[in-house]
């Protein structure tokens, strides 16, 4: 007897586990503006080909979200815009100073409930490695963000 | 007779899930790979497939989209020494940035990503090509 519950109870679970592989990887979005550890983001189309900057940036700082490249499989969505600005000459002659000046704005919406969970802004007057920097500075905040569960 | 129902339903159970692994296995991102490398800004996929040739990165880059396993998709800027920057410092090479991902065609996971930034850049486009070209063979490295 004690046999076939297991043997019913491991086919249950493996049948389960075969029909909705996505049923181990869902979570309850929290409506409190939470986002949680897994989550999965999609990054919508930025000018310049930010968004890759931002995929990359995700990666470094080890952020612990999913990307996908399909909004319908997505929990959040990240959009942004991006401004770089060249040093000038009067930058370059009186500093020595060849480092752009960056900045770019992101925000993080819940798509199911359409609620703004996370926004942050960057400014780099003189970014020692261009694009990169902002990005990597949104993705070390957004990190922040996850990881206080706040 | 109900038992030996149960143990045949488990096992064909069980057999489905290894095939279903194996399958999923055999589009994992390893040496040998289909890729299909997009258009990008300024031509730097056309930079991109020279530096995976240069680098002996392990992947098979395929033309069409419908063949391949994973897609590179990226992005890159240039800035030319201004006229500032030869005059005072004497240096002529541009700055260059790039940065691309890849993502599997089937399940839509960016599975990675890299950023190059490369300040007076000896080589322009090249070497931001060849640095992420690198970095992806170390990452099909460590998938081994």
């Amino acid at each position: 007897m004690l046999f076939r519950i297991l043997v019913a109870s491991l086919a249950t679970s493996l049948a389960l586990s075969i029909a909705t592989p996505e049923a181990q990887t869902t979570f309850s979005q929290d409506e409190h503006g939470r986002i949680p550890r897994g989550a999965k983001f999609f990054i919508g189309p930025i000018g310049s080909g930010y968004d890759i900057y931002l995929a990359a940036a995700m990666m470094k700082k080890e952020v612990p979200i999913v990307m996908v490249t399909d909004r319908d499989r997505a929990d959040f969505e990240l959009s942004g815009v991006t401004e770089s600005e060249k040093a000038g000459w009067a930058k370059i002659v009186f500093w020595g100073n060849t480092s752009s000046s960056e900045q770019a704005s992101i925000k993080v919406v819940n798509i199911k409930t359409g609620t703004v969970v996370f926004g942050y802004n960057v400014n780099k007057g003189s970014s020692t490695r261009g694009k990169q920097s902002s990005a990597e500075a949104c993705a070390k905040h957004l990190k922040e963000k996850i990881e206080s569960g706040q | 007779m109900k038992l030996w129902l149960g143990t045949t339903c488990l096992v064909v159970i069980a057999a489905a899930v290894s095939i279903s692994a194996q399958s999923a296995d055999t589009r994992a991102f390893r040496p040998g790979a289909r890729v299909y490398i997009t258009e990008m800004p300024d031509d730097f996929d056309s930079f991109l497939k020279a530096a995976l040739v240069a680098k002996k990165v392990p992947l098979n880059v395929v033309s069409s989209r419908d063949q391949a396993d994973f897609e590179i998709k990226g992005s890159s800027e240039t800035q030319k020494a201004s006229a500032a920057k030869k005059a005072v410092l004497l240096n002529w090479h541009s700055d260059e940035q790039a940065s691309i991902s890849v993502s599997n065609l089937v399940s839509g996971e960016v599975i990675f990503a890299y950023t190059a930034n490369k300040k007076s850049s000896t080589h322009g486009k090249q070497s931001t090509a060849e640095a992420c070209a690198k970095h992806l063979k170390e990452r099909l490295q460590k998938a081994k």
